[in-house]
């Protein structure tokens, strides 16, 4: 499913476990960016996964509008490689971050795809300053022969369409 | 202060800290620049229809700018003429009358009264399409093709020579397109530094940073680059961080072009891929074909002969035509300066070109850039060291001796020089020393 098909209460009821299968992979999403292990997050998208972060609220698709972020695998690789160069002036000194996840709910979507909802609130520390970021989140996530893969990732920001510092880490 | 006090700020090769530091001068710029200079409103294409409007800062206030019934544009300060309310809260907007919220008062869509209620409580011909107490307007609107600008000072240049030879800028980002006009589309992007609005237009077009600021981008870009992922919009990105890889004697080659209104441009520096400006895909042709069809050959090889990068029309925007792109740099204090990121669609051409503009913004402009971002923790680490007093003088010599002048004022000068600085300060000082407009 391309992340601008979602229509409002899509997918049907997750068999039993699924839920819990699908909330801890995202869990291990959040400590792998708390952990600085970024090319790791990478890993965790499919080939042809896409991370959206829209920069005005209620989006339906990344196409024909400017994005926060809006990055294949190859980008967010090598954003994540960035992250983690001494040359990276952003990361002087490294920032550091608590994503937490809350209201989580599932579908399944058909075909090996699962929809997982959540709510974000990502604390951030950076340079002397706390800054606190909410979200909601939707990760379509698709079975794999390796696992589940990130197919797609949306993250709207409660203030999106604000102005923002700069951001280093993911939410 | 007057035209002593300013000039104290300033050597030819350097600048007091308090430019960039000091709450009362930036008080001072908001009242002698910003309240008087043209400053960039909005584009036509918001405002296309009768009663459209939209809310832009004209300096530190806002202003309504509106389509009146008869197609002409106006721009009123955005409060009531009765208690001073902020009248407009929406962003934009259609309407026939703006009525405020709190007692009702109604002005048309020039700034005129319309209507009060209990009418009969005023003295007559109060309201109601007698000159009456209307909405504050900008002292002067023009729109030069197509990009709608204001000023607060009746008197002074005209919007055309104020402009000068960055006309050519604007110009040239219509003229790309087949249709003869552009419209801006694809939202916003808006990033905010804790640091003073010049840090961002002397950087906009300083070419030592780079390799600099930027080298963990393209190091990682060159790693990347090999690999399958230069297709597509990691393509497009890619090629962008690539290109900041210069040496210093590359980019030593790349011209600065300063105007004696503190205007400043310089030129391209994408050579590969997609980001070339002329290439040879598909895409590419397709659009070119289009553009003939408009212009004939000779013009559209003129047309797309001019590759700019950053155009900043002082005081703080930045025009990229060949990305068809405008940022507007908006002081709100002494050290804190919002940058909005807008892209213009070129009518007339294939949709997919409005692709590259927006992944061009998306890669440059989003708080979240791979650039932009290292850009934005400098000005933060400017503007900190900037309020120690330890010393009064901040540098911009570099290459002094190498202007070249070129007539009516204009000075070229080498890839590395900071005679961009230098010219935009030039201008600041001549607004600056002006007690009155």
């Amino acid at each position: 499913m391309n992340i601008g098909d979602l229509k409002a209460g899509a997918g049907s009821a997750l068999a039993p476990g699924v839920l819990d299968e699908l909330r801890e992979f995202a869990f291990e999403e959040a400590r792998l960016l708390d952990a600085g292990r970024f090319e790791a997050w990478v890993d965790l998208f499919a080939e042809d996964g896409v991370y959206w972060v829209p920069a005005e609220p209620g989006q339906p698709a990344p196409e024909g509008t400017l994005s926060l972020f809006h990055e294949t695998r190859p980008l967010l690789r090598l954003r994540a490689r960035r992250l983690t160069h001494p040359q990276t002036h952003i990361q002087a000194p490294p920032v550091r971050t608590h994503h937490h996840l809350s209201n989580l709910s599932g579908s399944d979507l058909g075909g090996g795809q699962y929809l997982l909802q959540s709510m974000l609130l990502m604390a951030e520390w950076r340079n002397g300053e706390q800054r606190l970021f909410s979200a909601a989140c939707e990760h379509c996530l698709r079975r794999t022969l390796a696992g589940l893969r990130i197919a797609w990732k949306r993250v709207e920001l409660l203030n999106c369409d604000a102005p923002h510092r700069a951001f280093a880490i993911p939410f | 202060m007057n035209a002593a006090d300013i000039a104290r700020l300033l050597r030819p090769d350097a600048v007091h800290r308090d430019v960039y530091a000091d709450a009362a001068l930036f008080a001072l710029e908001q009242e002698r620049i910003f309240r008087r200079a043209w400053i960039y409103l909005c584009h036509e294409s918001e405002i296309a229809r009768p009663g459209d409007h939209v809310l832009a800062q004209l300096g530190p206030d806002e202003v309504i700018v509106a389509r009146a019934a008869d197609g002409s544009i106006a721009a009123m300060h955005n409060r009531c003429a009765h208690r001073g309310t902020r009248l407009m809260v929406a962003p934009r907007g259609n309407t026939r009358l703006f009525t405020c919220a709190y007692h009702a008062w109604s002005f048309g869509l020039d700034g005129a009264l319309d209507s009060v209620p209990a009418p009969e409580g005023y003295a007559a011909g109060f309201a109601g399409g007698k000159p009456g107490p209307g909405l504050a307007r900008v002292a002067r609107v023009a729109s030069y093709r197509g990009f709608v600008f204001g000023s607060g000072a009746a008197a002074g240049p005209d919007l055309c020579v104020f402009l000068g030879g960055l006309a050519s800028a604007l110009d040239n980002m219509v003229d790309r397109a087949p249709g003869g006009a552009v419209t801006q589309a694809g939202g916003r992007l808006r990033m905010e530094f804790r640091g003073n609005w010049k840090l961002f237009m002397e950087n906009a077009v300083d070419l030592v940073h780079p390799q600099y600021v930027h080298g963990g981008s393209v190091a990682v870009a060159r790693e990347a680059r090999d690999a399958a992922q230069l297709e597509g919009q990691a393509g497009q990105t890619t090629q962008m961080l690539l290109a900041n890889g210069l040496r210093l004697s590359d980019w030593e080659t790349i011209g600065l072009h300063a105007f004696a209104e503190g205007h400043v441009f310089m030129d391209g520096f994408y050579r590969d891929g997609v980001i070339a400006s002329e290439r040879a895909d598909p895409l590419f042709e397709r659009y070119r074909e289009a553009l003939v069809e408009t212009h004939g050959e000779t013009k559209v090889r003129e047309i797309l002969a001019m590759d700019r990068f950053n155009n900043l029309i002082w005081p703080n925007i930045s025009v990229n035509s060949r990305f068809q792109n405008l940022r507007v740099v908006q002081p709100v204090a002494v050290d804190r300066t919002v940058v909005t990121s807008m892209c213009f669609r070129l009518e007339g051409a294939p949709p997919e070109m409005f692709d590259l503009s927006l992944r061009f913004l998306n890669t440059a402009s989003s708080p979240a850039s791979l650039v932009a971002s290292d850009d934005l923790e400098i000005f933060e680490r400017c503007q900190r060291g900037l309020a120690d007093p330890a010393a009064d003088w901040v540098d911009m010599s570099r290459a002094i001796g190498r202007d070249v002048p070129v007539g009516g004022g204009a000075i070229d000068a080498p890839g590395t020089s900071e005679l961009p600085a230098r010219a935009q300060m030039r201008a600041w000082r001549t607004w600056m020393e002006a007690e009155s407009a």
